[in-house]
Parts: structure tokens; C-alpha cells; sequence
């Protein structure tokens, strides 16, 4: 276990370095500059060699690439080259939006799965069934930005209310922020709600086959407590250890609801950092989020190693 | 003796009744206090607009409020004074500025509300000149301060837009303790804390891509004003939302500030909401076209051009897309300057403008085209949809001619680093420009300006462009511009669309605020608007 | 054909989803001959009409029947979702059954290049590479493609590797057959199960995403209609002044994405009843 732990940390230093190789050439090989976009159609060409020369960008590529990732081993991310305030900073200001964003929804998610799982598996092949696997089925299928719009477009008409005009910090009140976060988060744990149910459905199905609950059922021994102690239990683990993939989708799904209901969080600064060719800010986030997928991923993975230790055999 | 006594009695009371009801009802009276909240589609990148790059357009509308200008355009687009009190012109290169006595800089610090001075003046013109805005004074060359209040500017030869320029919405007055030192001496002004000017509002807190919040400069030098406690800037970067905002009560104003108003489809519903006005009115802008380089085939040849605009069934268009209306722009001088030339004084270029596809199917087969011609037409996704989708439009009227639009759609980055600095092949579809005084419109056609996006070198044009900017008189500068404008129809180098009306969106409870026809500094009229 | 007859019989929804991604591509290939008006038909006068006998979907801002644009915009989700998939598959398949089959440090490396791409947040992936290529069909097609390459290399991974266990693998090599050969008869045909699984759900995966990336402006672009930059753009904008705009294109998407859905769930569930959902 522990060697195994070991070896996935060190597999992960030359990935990250990949990764950030990647984006770093990827951002360069991109049309349109930066300097170009901050002086349009005023840009005489030498006050644009200035700028290029002022912000680093007239050097080699492989020094420009050295001296960043020299700085960002030494913590220091950089400026955005379009605001230049402090990458770090901005940072730090959008993530608690996302991560309150994803958490809620994958909270929803993992609540509406596991509850319409296990309803769906008790009651099996009958109406409350197949109602429910439709019903997760459409949710899967609706585009959340349609969504999105229509929960937003319809309520201003019907009943008056529009989502609030700005950030709601949770220490300002949180009521409101609860209720803005409310309608994306909803939307959102919808999509990654439907797979946790299958997978749910399908663990509760397999535990419900077995012996001792078909002999219990036998004994004349009411059904729920006998659920809630073992198929439950043996039912959300491997249930919930789909979250680890869904986080890659949950920011996926940020980047679009953040759009849609206004919110700053990352995966809205993801499309504004690239549509302003924002190296910094850009090439920072990537590996961020790169480093929080695979520390998600690599303790979703212990988890499901320490329990089922199947997984151990196919690892080796 | 009763009858006559009767019917002067009956005189008397009729003339009476009738006076009061034609006499004026007594003006409503200013109420001090209240928050204006505002939506703007951006926020500001910084907020400096004499900083190394171009000013951006959400800085300049942002320093509106807390800065002032030497002069400024009022609501109508004359222009008035601001932070100058009279300004003379004792020979063709010299200009003296005298400023107001009393005007004072935000109390904050480093400033501490202390007086503006013509140090001031001259230190923001020397930002400028190191800055992109030196365009704006081409022939400055000495800035001199006489005395506390007096600025004298000496220029290498006479430039007929000075005092135009004086007004540009990037010349707010900077004060230099207030700006982070850098290298140069010109300051660093892009920070929050470094925005304290002599303006109406006081900026006090910044969220990035939500709000702005202002509140009344107590000291303002117009006694009584603003009437407004504080201004609330919401960034809601759709349209929709905005009038989503406007229907549950949390917005008060949608500006049409800078040059984009509302798109007319979204104006129904806007005036369908209780509580809510409309404003609709004209800007200081060209209108959206259709453009090429005139260096090089098809463009170069003014049949093709002509055969264009002859396509374009503009009145159709008006009717379906600009719904609550649009009048007909012969460019190149925006709408509403003393210089554009109105539809039926341009003689026989107004044919130009017919839609006319007979005629226009003839010009183009003399020109070479009998069959029409395949040929690529660039548009971008940065400036919203509705734009591209006027580019379709175009596209199928461009059809009808048996020209075949290749739609090439560019991400804005690119965009703007390629084709709308004039590289770029066939036909590009240009949005509305709103740039600074006349002289800015007429350079932007002469070759090597930065602007020339159609490559336009033409010596007879350079030439009356360069007599306009040193015209001794008004009235030669009149004749020149006149003469350029006249020539430019003639050769269609644009082909322009109908400018529609601009729409502003306000609360029925916002009184006083009159839509500036001079974009860019809507929120100069917030000092004289109210809240009932 | 039993497939078919499996999936009729014992799973109804799946059969279902089936007969409906017929009909898109039927709608797809022929539509031209079912529209009653060309896509970029403009009729300024007709502009922004609601559902009529004359046009059943009504009319967009341009007077373009949206009936018409919808049918027309099945070529394009249906070109993106097959296409694309088809170069996941394709390109996923080379990466995963190298990486699978030969091992030891060429799956080392290559998985280290996998997990790069794989952490690059997939939305993120897909624009970059939508920015770097250009606007265009091909370039939406190749950016999906490529992106989704890397998850399925994974699956197929997996499945190369159960294969490779097998006993009979081991005596083909002891007997001297080339790898080519082992590839080809043996692993291939075993790993085509799971292909066809997580390819059909892939599909309904690629038209989302490409309605996804139309939202944030970086889609097919003009003239060719797509569901995703109908329902962004201008149905967005138009809301509230006519709803059909959005409505239609809305509803043509999740009908097309629930249908690759529940037929990628009803074979999953026939192919491998053990495949547990991961």
C-alpha cells in the first residue's frame, strides 16, 4: 500500500511537468497575441516591441519557459499580463467560488444518486423504477447551459426573481449565497448525479441477491433495518468513489455554469485568461487544476484499493 | 349694466382658466440622496487611460465618474467647459487654458483634497505623450504653466481638432502623488487606490467582474451636485440579464454608453416592463459595414463597390432588424458631428445607395464579373451574436448579386491582431466605430495610420485630410472636410448600413438624466439625475 | 442480429434510442431533400414569426425557417458525434492497445503522457485546441476527436490488458506467431465489446460537449446551422421575444443525446453484464 502510494506520487512529478511543457508551448502556438489585444488598432510597432520586450516575451522560448517554471517552483505565479495584478492573488480570489460550486453539486449529486439508487433498486423493474432511471436518464441528456438558461429566464417572468447581480460572499450572508449557488449547483449534480445512481442501483441490486438478506427476508425480519446496515453500506462506497472521475467533469460543468450565472470562479477566469492570450494566469490555472484532479483522483483510487482488494491484483 | 358686468365676469374667468392651463407646470424640483445602480457589459482593465496601452473602453466610462476633463461635450455634443474656466487662442499654434480656481482632488490619500493646479495640467500631458493617446497631439510641442491656474500649450504648427481633443475621453486630469512611481516619471495609475480625480463620484471599492461601487465627492466644485448619494456599476456582460435585472427591481439604468445600446429586439420587452422608460436616441458614430482593400482586387475597382451598396436592401433591413428605428448613414464622419452629410445633400453619390439590383448586376459585369464572383467574408464571434448574424444577412444579400460569401469567423484575438488592422483578403464586415474628433476619422484614411484597415492611399484625399487639420479657419476647415466627404461617397469605399437608434433603459424613478450624444462619458450626466 | 433481437426484446428503451439515432441519420442524410427550405433561406420579412402552419417551428431573427435549420443541424451533430467518436476510437484504440500489449516502459511512458492530457480539465482541452486549429467543421471534429482519444485509450487499455492474461496469448508467442498476427486475431476481436460500449455513449459525450463549446463561442461557425450554436447564440439572446428559437434546437439535442445514451446503456447491459460503470 505504501509503496504503491510512493510509487503514484512520483509518477506524478513527470506528468505535472508534461502537462505544464503542454500548455506552456500550447499557449504560444496559439493565434492572435496578447500585446496585439492591448493596443488594438493603436499599436505602432514600437511601442509593441516594447511591450513584448517589457513583459518577457521577446526571448527564446525555452528561456522564457525556464524562468517560469523557476518562479512557480519558488511560488512566485506571476502577473496577468492584462491586469497585472498578482496571479496568485486572483487565485485565490476565484477558487472558494468554484469549490463552493463544486461541492455543493457534487453533494447534490451524491445525495440524489444515492437516495433515487436505492429507491430505484428496491422497488426493481416496477413504476418507481423505471420513472427514475428515466428521469435520470433526461437529466443526463439536457444540456445544462438550456438548463441554466431557462431557470434563469423563466422565473423573472413567472415570479418576479432574478438570480442576484453579484457575488454573494458566504460571510456576508449566507442565506443568499445559499440560494445563489442553489440553482447551478442543482443543475449541475444533476449530470453527475445520474451515473452515481446507476452505480448505486446496480451495488444495491448485487448486495439485495445475496444470501443473508434473501434469508433474513426469509426469517420474517423487516426489510430496513437490514438495508441500512449492510447493503447501504457495502452499497455508497464504490458508489461514491465515482466522485473522484466526476471531478474532472465537475469542472468541465463549472466552466459553463460560471458563465451562464455569473459567477468568478475558475472556470470562468479558464476562458477569459484564454481569450485574453493571458499566458500567467492561463498556463497557472492549468496546473492547478491539473494538480487537484490527480490528488482527487490518487485518493479516490486508495480508497477503492483499500477496499476491494481485487483492484490490488490488477494494479500489479 | 348686469349683462355687460356678466360677460366680463365670464371674460375674466375664461381667460384665467385659459392661462392656467398653458402656463408652464413648475419644474420638479431636484431630490438630493438615493443609489443609482447602473449595468455595464464589462468592467475596466485597470484604471489608467494614459497608461502604455490602449485605454480601455470600460476604464474610460469608469473614470467618468471620478475624473474631470479640461472640456467635455455636453448631452447635445457641443462642447463646454469642465475643469477650465475660458480658454483663448492668441495665434494659430498657441492655446491658453485658464483653469477654475477652488476645484479640488478627492480627499484621500496621498492627495488629501488638495487644490488642482496647472502642475496638474501639465504632468497629465506628459503622461499622455508617453502614452498611445499622443496621437491626439501630433504638433504639440511645449506645455508651460505661467501661473497656478494658467496652462499654455505651444504647438510646432496649427491643428485644427486641439481643442476637440481637449475633450478626449482618455484626458482625464491625473494628479502625480496619486499614481505608483515607475521609471519614467509617468506614473502607474492602473490600481485601485490610485483613482482619486476632481470628479462628481469618489471610487470606493472594486470587485473584479462585479461591481463598482461610488459614492458623492462631497467637495465637488458644483455646488449642490451630484444629487445622487452614490452610483452602483453592476458588470452583466449579456443583454438579457440586464433586462432581467431591470424586470425584479435591482437595476436602474442601462446606458447606452459605449455605443452599443440595447439590441432593438430586447426593447419591447424592456417597455413592456411597469416602471420602466425607454429612451431612445442618436450617437456620436459611424454605422456597421462592409469593407475591402482598396489595393487590391475586387475592392480596388469602384464598380465592384458600387454594385455592393446597391445590393444592400438597407431600408429592409432597418425594418426587420432595427425595430425602433434607424436612419440612413453616409459615412465617413459619424452621425450627429457638424460635418456629416445627410442622405439628400450628397447629390448623385445618393444613387450609390439605392437598392438597385439591376444596376447593380450591370456595374458588376462591367467590371469584369458577369457571373458574380466567389470571395471570402471575415466576421468575428467578439462582438456577440447578433452580429453574425447580421453577417448571414449580408451574406445572402451579397447572394442575390451572384457574390458567394465565404463566412470566415475568427475568435477575437485574432481578429484584432490581423484582420482589423488591414490584413486580411476579400471582404471584412466592420461593427460601428465611435472615435474622437473629426481629424481622428479623416487620419484613419490616410496611409501608414494604424487604422487604415482598407489600405486607402489616395494623394488627393491625404492631401485635403492634411489642409483640414491645419485650416486657419472654420469655415475652411468646413470646406475641406466637405470636399473629403463628398469624394469618399462618390467612391464608395465603405458600404454602410443604416445607423440604428440607440436605446437607453431607465427606471421611471431616474429623472434628469439625459442620454450624452458623445458616447464614452454617460456617467457625466449622472451629475444632474435624480431619484424620485 | 441477434444483437438486434436481443436488444428488441429484452431491452425495450435501448431498442428505442436505436430506432431514433436511425431516424437522425436518416434526417442527416437526407436533408436536403426533407427540408422545405435551405438553411440560409433569408426572408427579412418573415423575421421572428412563432410556430405556423407555414413554418412549424417558426422563424428565426433573419427569417430563416427554423424546421428547416433543425433538420440541417442534424447533419452537423450527427457528422461531429460519428466523426469525432470515430477518431477517438481510432486514435484511443492505437494508444491503448500499444500501451496495453507491449508493457513495461513503453506503457510507462505513454501512460505518463495519457495522464498528462487526462488532467488538462476536458472542456479545457477541447476550446484550446479549438483555438489552435481555427474555426471550422473539421477543426470542431478533430478537437473533440482528439480530446476524447484519451479516455477511451484508457478503456482499451483495460480491456488489452485483461486479454493479454489469457493463456492462449502466451502459447500463440511460445509458437512463434509475430505480433501483427496475435494483435489482429486475437486481442482485437476480444476488445470490440467494450469499443462499442463506451463509443456509443461517447457519441451522446460529443454532441454535449460540442453544444457546450457553441455556448462559449467557440462552435461551428456560420452559415451551417448546429443545435449548440442555436441554442447559445441567438436563442439565448431571444428568450423571452421568441422562446421557439431556443426551444426547438434544445429539445433536437437532448432527444439525439438520450437516444445514444440509452442505446449505449441497453448494449453495455447485453455486451458485458459484469462491466461495471466506472
Amino acid at each position: 500500500m505504501a509503496t504503491y502510494l510512493a510509487r503514484r506520487l512520483v509518477l506524478m512529478v513527470p506528468t505535472l511537468l508534461v502537462v505544464s511543457v503542454m500548455v506552456f508551448v500550447i499557449m504560444r502556438l496559439l493565434p492572435g497575441d496578447v500585446v496585439n489585444l492591448m493596443f488594438q488598432d493603436l499599436g505602432y510597432a514600437q511601442s509593441l516591441a516594447e511591450m513584448r520586450a517589457k513583459l518577457g516575451l521577446d526571448l527564446p522560448f525555452y528561456q522564457q519557459y525556464g524562468r517560469w517554471l523557476g518562479n512557480v517552483l519558488r511560488g512566485n505565479l506571476g502577473e496577468s499580463l492584462w491586469t497585472q495584478r498578482s496571479v496568485l492573488s486572483v487565485l485565490a480570489e476565484r477558487l472558494p467560488v468554484t469549490l463552493e460550486l463544486g461541492l455543493f453539486s457534487l453533494a447534490f449529486a451524491v445525495v440524489y444518486g444515492a437516495v433515487t439508487g436505492v429507491a430505484a433498486a428496491v422497488t426493481q423493474d416496477r413504476w418507481p423504477d423505471t420513472t427514475l432511471r428515466s428521469l435520470a436518464m433526461m437529466f443526463l441528456s439536457l444540456p445544462s447551459f438550456w438548463l441554466g438558461t431557462l431557470a434563469i429566464v423563466v422565473p423573472s417572468i413567472w415570479l418576479g426573481w432574478s438570480p442576484s447581480l453579484q457575488l454573494v460572499p458566504f460571510a456576508d450572508s449566507p442565506r443568499e449565497n445559499l440560494i445563489q449557488f442553489a440553482l447551478p449547483a442543482a443543475i449541475l449534480g444533476s449530470h453527475l448525479g445520474a451515473p452515481i445512481m446507476r452505480m448505486t442501483r446496480a451495488m444495491m441490486l448485487e448486495v439485495l441477491r445475496h444470501d443473508y438478506v434473501r434469508t433474513a427476508h426469509a426469517k420474517g425480519l423487516a426489510p430496513a433495518p437490514v438495508l441500512l446496515k449492510h447493503a447501504l453500506r457495502n452499497a455508497i462506497i464504490p458508489s461514491v468513489t465515482i466522485v473522484g472521475v466526476q471531478t474532472s467533469q465537475a469542472i468541465a460543468g463549472s466552466i459553463v455554469m460560471e458563465t451562464l450565472f455569473q459567477l468568478p470562479g475558475m472556470g470562468s477566469l479558464l476562458v477569459e485568461a484564454l481569450a485574453h492570450r493571458d499566458f500567467p494566469m492561463f498556463q497557472s490555472l492549468v496546473l492547478f487544476l491539473a494538480l487537484f484532479v490527480m490528488a482527487v483522483n490518487l485518493l479516490v483510487d486508495m480508497t477503492y484499493f483499500a477496499i476491494d482488494p481485487r483492484t490490488r491484483a490488477q494494479v500489479g | 349694466m348686469t349683462r355687460l358686468l356678466r360677460t366680463l365676469v365670464a371674460v375674466v374667468v375664461v381667460s384665467v382658466a385659459v392661462l392656467l392651463a398653458v402656463a408652464p407646470t413648475p419644474a420638479q424640483a431636484p431630490k438630493r440622496g438615493g443609489i443609482l445602480r447602473v449595468a455595464e457589459q464589462s468592467d475596466p482593465v485597470g484604471f489608467d487611460t494614459l497608461g502604455k496601452k490602449k485605454a480601455p473602453v470600460y476604464t474610460q466610462l469608469a473614470l467618468a465618474y471620478t475624473h474631470n476633463r479640461l472640456l467635455k461635450y455636453d448631452p447635445s455634443g457641443e462642447i463646454v467647459n469642465d475643469l477650465a474656466a475660458s480658454w483663448s487662442q492668441p495665434n494659430s499654434t498657441t492655446y491658453v487654458v485658464t483653469l477654475r480656481k477652488g476645484v479640488h482632488f478627492h480627499n484621500k490619500p496621498p492627495v488629501n483634497g488638495r487644490e488642482l493646479t496647472s502642475e496638474d495640467v501639465k504632468f497629465t500631458f506628459e503622461r499622455m505623450a508617453k502614452s498611445p493617446e499622443a496621437r491626439l497631439f501630433p504638433t504639440l510641442k511645449t506645455v508651460t504653466t505661467p501661473d497656478k491656474y494658467t496652462v499654455r500649450f505651444e504647438l510646432s504648427a496649427p491643428f485644427s481638432s486641439f481643442v476637440a481633443n481637449l475633450a478626449a475621453t482618455t484626458l482625464y486630469i491625473y494628479a502625480r502623488e496619486a499614481g505608483k512611481p515607475t521609471a519614467d516619471g509617468a506614473g502607474d495609475y492602473t490600481a485601485v487606490d490610485t483613482v482619486i480625480g476632481t470628479g462628481p463620484f469618489m471610487l470606493e471599492e472594486y470587485r473584479e467582474k462585479q461591481r463598482l461601487v461610488f459614492k458623492r465627492n462631497p467637495d465637488y466644485f458644483e455646488t449642490g451636485k451630484p444629487y445622487l448619494d452614490g452610483v452602483e456599476l453592476y458588470t452583466i456582460s449579456d443583454n438579457a440579464g440586464q433586462i432581467a435585472a431591470m424586470r425584479t427591481g435591482k437595476l436602474d439604468l442601462i446606458p447606452a454608453g459605449r455605443g452599443e445600446g440595447l439590441p432593438h429586439f430586447l426593447v419591447p420587452e424592456a417597455r413592456s416592463i411597469p416602471g420602466v422608460k425607454v429612451i431612445p436616441h442618436r450617437l456620436f458614430q459611424t454605422s456597421e459595414n462592409l469593407v475591402g482593400r482598396v489595393d487590391q482586387k475586387p475592392w480596388s475597382d469602384v464598380r465592384v463597390r458600387r454594385a455592393v451598396s446597391m445590393a444592400i436592401d438597407r431600408a429592409g433591413l432597418a425594418k426587420a432588424i432595427f425595430t425602433e428605428g434607424a436612419e440612413p448613414f453616409s459615412g465617413p464622419i459619424p452621425l450627429t458631428s457638424k460635418y456629416f452629410v445627410p442622405m439628400d445633400k450628397l447629390g448623385e453619390s445618393a444613387a450609390w445607395y439605392r437598392y438597385d439590383l439591376t444596376t447593380a448586376r450591370k456595374l458588376l459585369a462591367d467590371a469584369g464579373y458577369p457571373t458574380g464572383l466567389p470571395i471570402k467574408l471575415t466576421t468575428t464571434v467578439g462582438y456577440g451574436p447578433t452580429y453574425t448574424s447580421r453577417t448571414e444577412l449580408l451574406k445572402s444579400m451579397l447572394a442575390r448579386l451572384g457574390i458567394d460569401a465565404g463566412i470566415v469567423t475568427q475568435e477575437y484575438p485574432v481578429w484584432i491582431s490581423s484582420t482589423y488592422k488591414g490584413n486580411f483578403e476579400g471582404l471584412v464586415h466592420i461593427p460601428a466605430w465611435t472615435l474622437g474628433d473629426e481629424d481622428e476619422w479623416l487620419a484613419t484614411y490616410t496611409p501608414g495610420d494604424t487604422r487604415n484597415q482598407l489600405h486607402l492611399d489616395d494623394p488627393k484625399l491625404t492631401e485635403l485630410v492634411n489642409q483640414a487639420r491645419s485650416a486657419p479657419s472654420e469655415a475652411a476647415r468646413a470646406r475641406l472636410v466637405g470636399q473629403f466627404v463628398m469624394a469618399f461617397h462618390d467612391q464608395m469605399f465603405r458600404v454602410y448600413l443604416p445607423a440604428p437608434r440607440q436605446v437607453t433603459v431607465a427606471a421611471k424613478r431616474v429623472q434628469g438624466y439625459v442620454p450624452p450624444v458623445r458616447g464614452y462619458g454617460y456617467a457625466i450626466a449622472l451629475v444632474n439625475t435624480w431619484l424620485e | 442480429m441477434t444483437l438486434v433481437r436481443a436488444l428488441v426484446v429484452r431491452k425495450p428503451l435501448g431498442a428505442i434510442g436505436a430506432a431514433i439515432v436511425l431516424i437522425l441519420l436518416a434526417v442527416a442524410l437526407f436533408a436536403d431533400h426533407l427540408a422545405p427550405q435551405h438553411f440560409n433561406e433569408t426572408s427579412l420579412l418573415d423575421a421572428l414569426q412563432p410556430p405556423s402552419r407555414a413554418h412549424w417551428f417558426g422563424t428565426d431573427e433573419l427569417g430563416r425557417d427554423l424546421y428547416s435549420r433543425i433538420l440541417y443541424g442534424a447533419q452537423i451533430s450527427m457528422t461531429v458525434g460519428l466523426a469525432a467518436t470515430a477518431i477517438a476510437v481510432l486514435l484511443g484504440a492505437a494508444i491503448g492497445v500499444v500501451s496495453g500489449y507491449f508493457g513495461q516502459r513503453l506503457d510507462l511512458a505513454l501512460q505518463r503522457v495519457v495522464d498528462a492530457w487526462l488532467a488538462f480539465p476536458g472542456l479545457v482541452m477541447v476550446i484550446v485546441l479549438l483555438v489552435l486549429l481555427g474555426p471550422g467543421l473539421g477543426s470542431v471534429i478533430l478537437a473533440l476527436g482528439i480530446s476524447q482519444a484519451f479516455p477511451q485509450s484508457r478503456i482499451i487499455r483495460g480491456a488489452t490488458l485483461v486479454v493479454r492474461e489469457h493463456a492462449f496469448i502466451e502459447a500463440s508467442r511460445a509458437g512463434g506467431a509475430s505480433h501483427g498476427r496475435i494483435l489482429l486475431r486475437h486481442v482485437l476481436p476480444n476488445i470490440v465489446a467494450p469499443i462499442i460500449v463506451s463509443a456509443s455513449t461517447y457519441v451522446s459525450f460529443v454532441i454535449l460537449i460540442e453544444a457546450a463549446v457553441s455556448f462559449l463561442g467557440y462552435g461551428v461557425p456560420p452559415p451551417r446551422p448546429s443545435w449548440g450554436g442555436m441554442l447559445s447564440a441567438t436563442g439565448r439572446s431571444y428568450m423571452v421575444r421568441a422562446p421557439w428559437l431556443s426551444f426547438f434546437p434544445g429539445l433536437a439535442l437532448t432527444l439525439a443525446i438520450f437516444a445514444f445514451n440509452v442505446l449505449g446503456d441497453a448494449l453495455r447491459d447485453l455486451l458485458d453484464p459484469r462491466l461495471r460503470a466506472a
